[in-house]
């Protein structure tokens, strides 16, 4: 689904390391070695190490993290896609347009990529995977949804 | 030469659920959690669907921010 929403993903080398290498065979891994076969997943490496480093010594916050945001700066990224906590804020500062696992799912609804059927299906295997999102949240999810399917 | 240290299972809980709950109050990232714990990050994620620990509240208020900016953004 990842593929239609969005043509072209990079990931920097922490990442895949994470992802791929350090959590085979768990969730994504296989996904996303298949990603970078077919292409539409690129490893890149941030360019200024330095501005990643600096930024997570002064913000106390993973090294990892401070790359992900580094890396959408350099390549002008349209869209980071974080679930972190510290990702997610430090984008905001340099107005880095975030989407996270729940609003890639309204935004492949909206853009009618996938149903709404379908986005809720996955809300609720995402909740049940231990991205266990609020009351409120899950509440404006449907409501959002529910926009969708009037029109 | 290899060192073991034999850690009681009640310590290992212990340790684990204090973790949990340093994330769950949004002291530590997923991350940083995962690190601590020697797992790697998609592991993580299994114990916190398995102890159906909640996301924590900044998190819930930054995706809910996220929805709503897309619920006006124009196509």
């Amino acid at each position: 689904m990842l593929k239609n929403v969005y043509s072209q993903i990079s990931i920097t080398s922490s990442v895949f390391a994470e992802v791929v290498e350090k959590g085979w065979g768990l969730a994504g891994s296989i996904e996303t070695e298949r990603a970078m076969h077919e292409g539409w997943i690129k490893v890149l490496d941030v360019v200024d190490k330095w501005k990643a480093r600096e930024m997570a010594v002064t913000r106390r916050i993973h090294l990892a993290n401070a790359e992900t945001v580094q890396l959408a700066r350099e390549v002008k990224a349209s869209i980071l896609l974080a679930d972190e906590k510290e990702v997610r804020e430090l984008a905001a500062e340099f107005g880095l347009e975030v989407r996270g696992c729940l609003g890639l799912l309204a935004e492949a609804a909206r853009r009618e990529l996938i149903s709404v059927k379908e986005a809720k299906r996955d809300a609720k295997r995402l909740i049940e995977e231990g991205y266990r999102i609020s009351e409120e949240v899950l509440k404006e999810f449907y409501i959002m949804l529910g926009s969708e399917e009037g029109k | 030469m290899k060192m073991t240290v034999a850690i009681p299972e009640r310590i290992k809980e212990k340790f684990l659920n204090e973790i949990l709950e340093m994330y769950a109050e949004g002291e530590i990232s997923a991350g940083k959690a995962a690190e601590m714990l020697g797992i790697p990050r998609a592991a993580f994620y299994q114990l916190l669907a398995e102890k159906r620990i909640p996301l924590p509240e900044k998190l819930n208020q930054s995706i809910l921010k996220e929805l709503k900016k897309l619920e006006t953004k124009k196509d």
